[in-house]
């Protein structure tokens, strides 16, 4: 079931609000992990029993790691759930690339590793994060174990991230598991930041996504169609990805969570570096507190360690984001970007270097974003080369096309709107109109809400009219 | 982005969401209730169920989806798209399809070529006609980019077919080839012609068949002065238009035209085991179903259906008073609806097949069957749905193979008496062979107590109790004309099976209470 769903919008999410606030406070955490179980089980009936197990094992070395004493067998035990975890991802997301990298290189291994088709249980990245994330914690003493196994399971299991995040600190939301208050207005502020990322997925991303994906199945088609495709793609990953999260804190809010924001308009960075704190917010300080900072971070005693900390990083980051080279080698890129910058000192120096260069700097950290965007969406390398070079006009393809002057036309509205939305013009005319405050604050405030408010009603009419729309980061 | 920071404030559009949320929700729970009460009850499994609730939720059952649907045409519109929902908006406001790319016509003309010269071989002059197309033949009026190829692979099949020596009659130089026209002859909503231009077309098509079946025809009912033209604006949705709502780039009138002239007619259609019959009377009464459509209900009438209705795998049509007395067989879809009336008035028979639907028997044996005067294809659809093999090949080889026919039953007189309700009818007696081809005829039927205007012949499989086929005669006519004549394939799908023919007065399962003295009884099979 994905948020921008009729069945999700106008069923699920009704029922399950309706009996949480008519139970007592005290059931609204089962009858939240039921609706959270029921979610997941809707889209794979049979998945759901993974989930669970990740809970039942998880809660249980949470808590045998809690109530034991001794370091080494703390260590032990913290390896042992690590390599639950990991192994549920290799198995699940990456043993299909294995074998068949493994049969590419070595075609004599085919019989002795035959391939595998194994289903990719949706969400699985972020669940076991999650679940990773809690058991470090209580590891680190940052946390204490949950008794209560109901709660372990909402919190890994919650629907409003359970499948595409944002990945929620068990420390960020564990007082609010077991107390939490939600008054009208902060039920109003969870739905209208629903209704926006509602908006962005469904008028934005899924509407950028046809040209997207014209422009890749063409493999570019001419100089102007590639890069009208990838700049389509950029805006449709963000507005899908950023939609999202808005919809997962929104709804969190409703129920009463506070989830951490996932997205700082990442396309206003500066730097490559600062790109990536203000993308997918949560998966780059997982990384940073899971694996940069335990492996010395950039307090290391050589260039060298730094390096290879760097590079440990991003290879996981690509890997994370999906079975498939093209993914490796997007991260990688990402890595050996940032790794010039922290070397440089670019992002410290930066402030100080004339506009101009600034101003190329800032072009030019968007070109690799782009770039690799590229690479992320490109079904193979390959494919991504191709489309490279098309990009750049390499291998006589033309500068422009049909496709091109059609598609820059047809959807003028939606990627100038999705340039617009992409950077915090409208954050900051709201931020001084509630500076100034008063009735005029009020009213075009409201006014602005209406107008979000007529977009999602043209939303659920868009859905009404196209079936098919899943999430891009669904299958992570 | 951060938060909005409400100071405690409750924001009307989130009260107004949630309403609105709330309003469509229990509106629509209905539609989860039958899969959650069948997977409860064991009939269906979890994924089964969820699947249900969810194609439910986008079905046509989700309220209020027309409503949605006209909202985002407008939303489509004011975003300034051109191309949506797979629907091309115009430069002149039309709309047409979403694109269509250019083909190789080779195999499609060639299988028109095969059928072509099937029907040469049996006297059978054959003639291909395109109709107008909402693309203009001068003038570009797609959006920039956008390209549209159909009638680029017209040309083709109009070339190939005259490079073989067949007739074809283009009608989009005079009812397509610009602007003007296509606002004209157009339905600006959907992809048919209108009934104004199938009119001229009927005239173009007459003019053909003087020359081709090579004899003088009275024509005197393609003169639009005995006709009387009824147009209702503002009425409908085409096919197109159902996809962006009436927002999205206007609506249509409804247009047919009416006899000023006497008529009097039948016709006998065949759509499924249980929908077939007969409608006899005067043109309009039989022809013109202006009172099933309502002004306005944009999603759910389709007025290109004003003529017939229904479309059928196969219609004859039968007309006593015609000033022609051929036969024209016509294949052809739903661009035919208002042309197969309008030659109705013209030739004693037309017989009318729609390819898409039709089943237990080939054109080509069509053909060989009926012998038609004049074999005509009318359609604007060369996709394989349409145009596929038409069986010439397969007919030509049974024949070669089976050159005679034996006559299994040879009856000067068969009386059904009346009684038997409303299946009464006679069994010939002969057990039919699957895979085998009869023929039956009759020289004349004579009805005695309820009235009947027509009599049919029924294909029955008697173990499952199904009714294959059935062929319906207009009883006035054929005692006028000299002769009933039909032609079965047994199926031979299933061997088991027991076949025979019944003969009844009426409709099929509605007999009225009539006896019936059929003369003159031969039942053939081919050998």
């Amino acid at each position: 079931m994905v948020f921008s769903s009729l069945v999700f919008l106008l069923l699920f999410l009704p029922g399950t609000l309706i009996v949480n606030f008519l139970l007592p406070r005290k059931l609204r955490n089962y009858w939240l992990l039921l609706a959270s179980l029921f979610f997941y089980a809707w889209g794979e009936p049979s998945f759901v029993l993974i989930m669970i197990a990740s809970v039942c094992f998880n809660w249980l070395l949470a808590l045998a790691i809690d109530r034991s004493a001794r370091q080494r067998a703390r260590r032990l035990l913290l390896i042992l759930d690590i390599a639950l975890n990991l192994g549920i991802l290799l198995v699940f997301k990456y043993l299909n690339f294995l074998t068949a990298t493994l049969h590419d290189l070595f075609p004599g291994t085919a019989s002795l590793f035959p391939a595998t088709s194994i289903a990719l249980p949706i969400g699985i990245s972020f669940f076991t994060f999650q679940a990773l994330s809690y058991v470090v914690d209580v590891y680190r003493r940052s946390a204490k174990a949950e008794r209560n196994i109901g709660f372990v399971g909402l919190y890994i299991s919650l629907f409003p991230q359970l499948i595409a995040g944002p990945i929620v600190r068990y420390t960020t939301i564990m007082d609010q598991i077991r107390d939490r208050k939600v008054t009208l207005s902060s039920f109003s502020d969870g739905f209208l930041r629903f209704m926006t990322g509602f908006n962005k997925k469904v008028l934005l991303a899924n509407v950028l996504a046809e040209v997207a994906d014209a422009a890749f199945k063409a493999n570019g088609g001419s100089v102007c169609m590639a890069w009208l495709g990838a700049l389509c793609y950029s805006l449709q990953i963000y507005f899908d990805f950023g939609g999202y999260s808005d919809m997962a804190i929104g709804l969190g809010r409703m129920l009463g969570f506070r989830f951490l924001e996932n997205f700082d308009h990442p396309y206003i960075s500066r730097t490559v570096t600062e790109f990536w704190r203000r993308w997918h917010i949560s998966l780059g300080t997982w990384f940073r507190d899971y694996v940069y900072f335990p492996l010395g971070g950039s307090r290391v005693s050589s260039s060298l360690k730094l390096v290879r900390n760097l590079l440990v990083v991003w290879l996981l980051t690509g890997i994370w984001h999906g079975a498939n080279w093209t993914f490796i080698l997007w991260g990688l890129l990402y890595g050996v970007v940032i790794i010039i910058e922290k070397l440089t000192g670019i992002p410290k120096k930066l402030p100080s270097w004339p506009a101009v260069c600034r101003v190329l700097y800032r072009v030019l950290t968007l070109l690799v974003v782009l770039l690799g965007w590229v690479l992320f969406r490109a079904d193979n390398l390959a494919k991504a080369g191709t489309y490279l070079r098309t990009m750049f006009g390499l291998g006589g393809v033309p500068l422009s096309s049909d496709s091109f002057i059609f598609n820059v036309r047809e959807y003028a509205a939606f990627w100038i709107a999705g340039i617009l939305c992409s950077v915090p013009l409208l954050q900051r005319l709201r931020d001084r109109l509630r500076k100034a405050g008063g009735r005029k604050e009020r009213i075009l405030t409201e006014a602005a809400w209406l107008l979000q408010l007529a977009l999602f009603v043209i939303s659920i009419t868009m859905l009404v009219m196209n079936a098919h729309n899943p999430f891009i980061y669904f299958n992570f | 982005m951060t938060e909005n920071s409400s100071k405690g404030r409750v924001s009307i559009a989130a009260v107004l969401g949630l309403l609105l949320i709330l309003v469509l929700a229990a509106v629509n729970v209905r539609l989860a209730v039958t899969p959650a009460k069948d997977f409860l009850a064991g009939r269906a499994g979890f994924s089964q169920m969820t699947e249900d609730i969810t194609a439910a939720y986008v079905s046509d059952s989700f309220k209020p989806k027309d409503t949605c649907l006209t909202l985002n045409g407008l939303f489509g519109r004011l975003a300034g798209r051109r191309v949506y929902n797979d629907v091309t908006l115009m430069n002149n406001g039309m709309l047409t399809h979403g694109s269509a790319s250019r083909r190789d016509m080779t195999e499609t003309a060639g299988k028109i070529i095969s059928l072509a010269s099937f029907a040469r071989d049996r006297g059978t002059p054959f003639l291909l006609v395109i109709p107008p197309y909402k693309v203009p033949l001068e003038g570009d009026l797609l959006p920039a980019g956008r390209k549209n190829y159909r009638n680029a692979n017209y040309d083709e099949i109009l070339q190939r077919l005259a490079d073989a020596g067949y007739a074809t009659l283009d009608l989009r130089p005079s009812l397509s080839a610009t602007q003007a026209l296509v606002e004209k002859y157009m339905f600006r909503t959907d992809h048919h012609w209108n009934n104004d231009a199938a009119f001229l077309g009927f005239g173009a098509v007459m003019d053909t068949l003087e020359g081709l079946l090579g004899t003088e025809l009275d024509k005197a009912y393609t003169n639009p002065d005995l006709w009387e033209r009824h147009e209702e604006k503002d009425f409908w949705l085409g096919s197109h238009g159902k996809r962006v709502g009436p927002l999205f780039a206007g609506t249509d009138s409804v247009l047919w035209y009416t006899p000023k002239f006497e008529t009097g007619m039948s016709y006998a259609y065949n759509r499924k085991e249980k929908q077939f019959g007969f409608l006899k009377g005067d043109y309009t009464s039989i022809y013109v179903f202006r009172d099933k459509f309502n002004k306005g209900d944009w999603y759910n009438d389709n007025c290109n259906q004003i003529y017939m209705d229904k479309l059928f795998p196969l219609v004859i049509h039968r007309n006593l008073n015609a000033p022609n007395k051929q036969k024209i067989m016509m294949i052809g879809d739903s661009y035919c609806r208002g042309m197969q009336t309008f030659l109705a008035t013209e030739f004693a028979e037309v017989h009318m097949i729609d390819t898409r639907y039709v089943s237990g028997f080939t054109v080509a044996q069509y053909v060989e069957w009926t012998r038609p005067d004049a074999l005509i294809i009318l359609t604007s659809n060369f996709h394989d749905e349409f145009i596929i093999d038409f069986g010439a090949e397969t007919e030509t080889a049974w024949l070669d193979a089976h050159p005679g026919r034996t006559a299994l039953i040879r009856e000067e007189e068969l009386t059904l008496a009346s009684g038997g309700g409303k299946k009464n009818s006679l069994e010939l007696p002969v057990a039919l062979q699957p895979g085998q081809t009869y023929h039956l005829s009759f020289t004349r039927a004579e009805t005695a107590g309820e009235p009947a205007d027509c009599v049919t012949a029924v294909l029955w499989e008697k173990t499952k109790k199904k009714t294959v086929w059935t062929a319906m005669f207009d009883i006035e006519y054929c005692n006028e004309t000299g002769g009933y004549a039909c032609a079965f394939d047994v199926p031979q799908d299933n061997p088991e099976g027991e076949y025979a023919i019944l003969l009844c007065p009426g409709v099929w399962k509605k007999t009225p209470d009539t006896s019936v003295v059929f003369s003159g009884v031969t039942l053939e099979q081919e050998v």
